[in-house]
């Protein structure tokens, strides 16, 4: 969309509301924007990612390499690196230059999800079912796995060491909870991770010590995510609730002092719903979640009071995967039963007013007064000369570029466009 | 009104030997009138300045057997492509402007040719109502955009590579995916055949222009018309394209002016007068590598520098015996490509 002149009210809508895409390509079950928005991965059930671009609404890439269906994606900072999680036990690091592979990291159990760091693509934090969350380095063409901890800090000053130490009963009792999320923060400074209790244990990156733990609900942490913009984050836990909170400051204040308080709980009373996947808007003010089950819904809370505007429902299918476009007003989801892709955007119509320089809508009829010389008849030549006469004496500039304000101003990678492959067609078609 | 006054000559068979085709003349002596005064409507004379241009002939590049209707530089620099009547684009070295391939394959005259950002592909929008994109080192078709019910005229790749738009004498424009060639969209665009369409530098707008004397900016996502600006006297528009920053758009028109306006604004900020273009499309385009320039050809065989400030004409270079209808900058040096309806190109140098 171009800022400078589209219809400023066009620009304010806050969220969409008409389904405007569905791509359908294979069965989809998790989707990842990238960071300028304009890519929009999608893994397959039979292991196979692509790459949508959402200009064309066509496929961009398709990467072949997983076996088992498609577990988590993650883009790079610069959009040009993609991890892949799988149930096949695999991490793959596709480079989106040729969709080649750029990395393949085997684990000993099945994945709950990965994390590219936010600043470095050659490093991640893996989530696994048996296993202790792994960090995973390959900077140096070396694989080094760092296992952390899932059981959470104590309050008092004892540190717990291991997993299967001796300890009293309540302390075991902790021990035996495995991480299902873990993501990095804005900064990858610390790596937040949600257990099957429902602690949060929050880990300084480069010590891989525990620094921090709370225990935010009794249930399963089934998502953590954080906002574009990172000053706040959302836990989706399996008691139906998703709790949101602001960041705590990590740069100048000590883990011990932070403030981990919930700002709003969003549930649905009255059908007691499970959320299956959350997310942010791209401004952070709407929260998004899509319904478990029979409902094909997807709900839209507003951060700051905490109440419901908006219930999208989906044409047919329960909805998996929710993501909102983090630069348009834009919402991409999966279903569930044909893995389809849908598309919900905001439609402007047409300013007529565009159409001719001197054409302005109003809103009620307006008398029109001409002005003194406006049907006077002047010589080609004077009338052109005063026009000449008229023209700036400026200083015009061609050359420097200006940015825009609330453009996306960081470079991201484009995806080069290989015409030699033969492509399998695929189904994308428009909808009102 | 037609870009070519003349066809190609009737190929019958349409097969052309390499070897039959003169490659290029290199090291031609310079022997242009280089003057600096300006033609009859421009009484103000460029004097006491040094930064003014200086261009030279380097090179005259020979082979195409009809007028060549467009000339570019290719992105990173490294390439000529030119289009011509004669069916056929030819590529050349930029350096030393020797002849590297011709590429064929369209049924009719070709009036336009864009390269693609990495300098990989070629578009090209010809007579026979079709948009087609080339390999260029190969040679080999990609992609053959069919859709448009008229001449196709003008074509141009987003900064992304990954869509075409087109222009054509059915006045609309089509906008096009290049991965999987198909028209996403079309725009009704004119009431007059479309001369010209140019992305913006970041892809979000595209401008066209028109025989009605209209220039009309369209939002490239949702297809909507965003701005309209025109001149009083109608003219038609000729062509027009973004300034490097995005900010103007240049337009020539028909009633012998380059114009360079500010479209927030909405209004023409700087005239450019001393050519003539009354006929034909004579492209104007931005030489920014030293000092900052407009630059067009003229039906009297001139090529014209003007100064985008003070609007005065600096430089004018003689050598061409027919209309030229396109000129080129190129992207990092002091170099300028010339071409026209007597099937010549020249590669002028600034050293």
């Amino acid at each position: 969309m171009n800022l400078l002149l589209s219809d400023p009210f066009a620009l304010s809508q806050e969220y969409p509301e008409n389904l405007t895409h569905t791509l359908n390509y294979g069965h989809s079950t998790c989707i990842k924007f990238n960071r300028k928005g304009d890519y929009l991965a999608s893994g397959l059930i039979d292991g196979t990612v692509v790459v949508f671009d959402f200009e064309t609404y066509g496929i961009a890439r398709v990467l072949r390499g997983h076996t088992r269906s498609v577990q988590s994606l993650s883009w790079s900072r610069d959009g040009r690196y993609l991890l892949s999680s799988s149930r096949d036990w695999k991490c793959i690091l596709w480079d989106l230059k040729d969709g080649s592979r750029e990395k393949t990291v085997r684990f000993e159990s099945a994945i709950w999800g990965a994390e590219l760091h936010p600043f470095n693509h050659q490093i991640f934090i893996a989530a696994l079912l048996d296993d202790s969350p792994t960090l995973v380095d390959f900077s140096d063409n070396t694989i080094r796995k760092h296992l952390l901890f899932s059981a959470p800090l104590q309050k008092d000053d004892e540190e717990e060491e291991d997993e299967g130490e001796d300890g009293d009963v309540r302390e075991r009792k902790q021990d035996k909870q495995s991480t299902l999320v873990a993501t990095f923060t804005q900064s990858g400074q610390y790596i937040f991770a949600g257990t099957s209790k429902g602690w949060l244990n929050v880990i300084d990156s480069e010590t891989l010590q525990t620094v921090r733990s709370e225990k935010l609900t009794t249930s399963n942490i089934k998502h953590i995510c954080f906002s574009v913009s990172g000053k706040q984050f959302l836990v989706n836990s399996s008691d139906r609730t998703i709790r949101l909170y602001n960041t705590p400051d990590l740069t100048y204040v000590d883990p011990v002092d932070w403030d981990i308080d919930v700002v709003h709980r969003f549930q649905d009373v009255v059908n007691r719903l499970q959320w299956n996947s959350v997310a942010f808007s791209s401004n952070g003010d709407y929260v998004l979640a899509s319904t478990y089950q029979d409902a094909h819904d997807i709900y839209i809370w507003e951060t700051t009071v905490g109440s419901l505007v908006k219930i999208i429902e989906a044409p047919r299918e329960e909805i998996v995967d929710v993501q909102w476009d983090p630069n348009r007003t834009l919402v991409a989801a999966t279903g569930l039963d044909h893995g389809t892709i849908y598309v919900w955007a905001t439609v402007t119509p047409q300013r007529w007013s565009a159409l001719a320089p001197d054409f302005v809508e109003v809103e009620e009829n307006v008398e029109y007064e001409e002005r003194e010389d406006e049907f006077d008849i002047i010589p080609d030549e004077v009338a052109n000369k005063r026009k000449l006469d008229q023209e700036d004496d400026d200083e015009v500039d061609v050359v420097t570029i200006e940015r825009v304000r609330g453009e996306f101003s960081e470079e991201s990678f484009v995806i080069p466009v290989i015409l030699e492959e033969d492509e399998e067609t695929f189904d994308s078609s428009d909808s009102d | 009104m037609d870009k070519m006054d003349l066809d190609g000559p009737a190929d019958s068979s349409g097969d052309t030997t390499d070897s039959e085709l003169p490659s290029h003349y290199g090291n031609a002596v310079p022997d242009i009138s280089v003057t600096k005064a300006s033609a009859n409507a421009k009484p103000v004379v460029a004097t006491e300045r040094t930064d003014l241009p200086k261009y030279v002939l380097q090179f005259v590049l020979e082979g195409h057997r009809a007028g060549v209707t467009t000339v570019k530089f290719s992105a990173d620099g490294r390439w000529i492509a030119t289009s011509s009547a004669d069916k056929t684009i030819k590529i050349w070295h930029a350096e030393n402007g020797e002849y590297e391939t011709t590429i064929e394959g369209h049924g009719r005259g070709i009036n336009d040719i864009a390269w693609s950002p990495d300098s990989n592909m070629l578009a090209s929008a010809s007579d026979d109502k079709t948009v087609r994109i080339w390999n260029v080192m190969s040679g080999r078709i990609l992609r053959t955009l069919r859709g448009h019910t008229n001449y196709a005229y003008s074509v141009d790749f987003n900064p992304k590579g990954n869509l075409i738009a087109s222009g054509s004498f059915d006045e609309s424009i089509k906008i096009w995916d290049v991965k999987r060639g198909v028209c996403l969209r079309t725009l009704p665009a004119h009431s007059d055949p479309v001369s010209a369409v140019h992305f913006t530098r970041d892809g979000t707008m595209i401008v066209s222009c028109s025989h009605d004397g209209q220039i009309r900016l369209w939002d490239t996502s949702t297809g909507q018309c965003l701005k309209t600006l025109i001149e009083d006297n109608n003219s038609p528009v000729s062509c027009v394209r973004f300034s490097p920053n995005g900010k103007y758009l240049l337009s020539g028109t028909l009633d012998s002016a380059v114009r360079l306006w500010d479209y927030l604004k909405g209004r023409c900020v700087k005239t450019y007068q001393g050519h003539k273009n009354e006929k034909f499309i004579c492209v104007p385009t931005f030489s920014i590598t030293r000092g900052v320039w407009v630059v067009s050809g003229s039906e009297d065989g001139r090529i014209f520098f003007w100064d985008v400030q003070t609007k005065e004409v600096v430089q004018v270079l003689d050598g061409h015996k027919d209309v030229v209808l396109a000129v080129d900058a190129h992207p990092t040096k002091n170099l300028l490509v010339s071409a026209g309806l007597d099937g010549v190109v020249k590669i002028w140098i600034e050293r």
